[in-house]
C-alpha cells in the first residue's frame, strides 16, 4: 500500500480553485468508487455525485485539514450507498482480458492472473463487510492505512490488521479453490 | 509446497495492487466539473428510507391522529339517555302502590324536566296537588 501525500495548497474559495482541486481529485475519487462498485459506469455516477455533493459544501474545503481526506469520505458514502446488497461478479474488470491465442511467454501467466483477479473479487464480495471494507479501499495506491482510517472511522492499526486477516482470507479461500482445480 | 504458496503471495499480492488501478474515462472529469455545480445536489435523502420505514412511520402517525381523536371526541360517545330508554317506573317496594299521577309526575321529572317550566303555576299545582292528595289516600300494605 503506497502512500502518496495528497495536499491541496490553500483553500478552494472559487471556482477555477474548485476546478483545480477536481482535476487534482478526480482519479482518487473515481478509484475510490471504482473499488466499492466495481464497474465503471456505477464509479463515474458516483464521482458525480461525490462532486455534486462537495460542490454544495465546498465552502467547509477552507477549514478542512486533509481536503483529500474530506472528498474520499464523501466519494466512499456515496459508493457504498450505491453499492447493491448482493454484488453479483463483475462485469467489467480494468484493463482487457488476455488474448487465449497468443504465444507469448508471459500470456499463460496473464491469462492465470486475469482468472485469479475474477476469483479474487468473487471471493472479496462475500467476505463480511468490516473486512471488506479496509481491503476495498487499502487497493487505491493513493490511500494510506492513516486516511483509510479516517475514511472508515477507525483506528489505523485496526485497518492494518483488518486488511492482514482480509487478506489471509482471501489466500486461504484462492489456494482452496486453485487446489480443486488442480486437481 | 512454499514456492506455490510464494507464488500463490505474489499473485494475490499484484492482484491486490491492480484491483483498483483504474483511470477516469477521457472526458468524465469536464463532465463532472459542469455538473458538479449545475445539477441540484441530491438532497432529501430520507425520501429513499426503505418501505418499512415509512410504513412504520405511517402506522405511528395513524395511531396518533386516533388516539388524539379519541381524546376529544370522547365526550361524543354519550350513554343513552333516560328519554331513549324505555322508562319503567316501579315503586321503591312493591307494597307501595303509586297512583297514575305521581307515575305521571315522576315520568315528568325525569324524560322532560323542562316542561315543568312551561306548565302554568296552575297546572303544576293541581298535578301537585292530585299527586299528594293520592298519595294520602290509603294505597299501602293492605294486611
Amino acid at each position: 500500500m503506497a502512500a502518496v501525500p495528497i495536499v491541496l495548497s490553500g483553500s478552494i474559495p472559487d471556482e477555477a480553485g474548485w476546478e483545480s482541486a477536481v482535476w487534482v481529485h478526480a482519479r482518487l475519487l473515481y478509484r475510490i468508487c471504482y473499488a466499492a462498485l466495481r464497474n465503471h459506469h456505477d464509479a463515474e455516477d458516483a464521482v458525480q455525485e461525490t462532486l455534486q455533493r462537495a460542490w454544495k459544501y465546498r465552502h467547509r474545503l477552507t477549514a478542512v485539514e486533509d481536503p483529500a481526506a474530506w472528498l474520499a469520505r464523501i466519494a466512499w458514502r456515496v459508493a457504498k450507498s450505491r453499492r447493491p446488497r448482493v454484488m453479483t461478479v463483475p462485469l467489467d474488470l480494468p484493463g482487457a482480458a488476455p488474448e487465449p491465442a497468443s504465444h507469448e511467454p508471459a500470456a499463460d501467466q496473464t491469462a492465470s492472473d486475469h482468472q485469479l483477479r475474477l476469483l479474487l473479487d468473487r471471493h472479496i464480495q462475500h467476505l463480511p463487510a468490516k473486512l471488506r471494507q479496509p481491503l476495498l479501499l487499502s487497493t487505491v495506491e493513493e490511500l494510506s492505512a492513516r486516511e483509510i482510517g479516517r475514511i472508515l472511522g477507525i483506528p489505523e492499526a485496526s485497518v492494518r490488521t483488518r486488511c492482514l486477516r482480509a487478506r489471509r482470507l482471501l489466500r486461504e479461500k484462492l489456494e482452496a479453490v486453485l487446489h480443486q482445480e488442480g486437481r | 509446497m512454499p514456492g506455490e504458496a510464494h507464488d500463490l503471495d505474489a499473485r494475490l499480492d499484484r492482484a491486490l495492487a491492480n484491483y483498483s488501478n483504474v483511470e477516469p474515462p477521457v472526458g468524465a472529469v469536464e463532465r463532472w466539473l459542469a455538473h458538479a455545480a449545475a445539477a441540484p445536489t441530491p438532497g432529501a435523502r430520507f425520501l429513499w428510507l426503505p418501505a418499512p420505514a415509512w410504513a412504520a412511520i405511517a402506522f405511528a402517525l395513524l395511531l396518533l391522529l386516533s388516539l388524539t381523536w379519541l381524546h376529544f371526541h370522547r365526550g361524543d360517545v354519550t350513554q343513552p339517555s333516560l328519554a331513549q330508554e324505555k322508562m319503567v317506573i316501579r315503586p321503591v317496594s312493591p307494597d307501595v302502590q303509586l297512583t297514575p299521577e305521581q307515575k305521571q309526575l315522576i315520568e315528568l321529572l325525569a324524560t322532560d324536566p323542562g316542561k315543568l317550566a312551561t306548565m302554568t303555576p296552575e297546572d303544576l299545582e293541581k298535578l301537585l296537588r292530585q299527586a299528594g292528595k293520592n298519595s294520602s289516600a290509603p294505597s299501602g300494605p293492605k294486611h
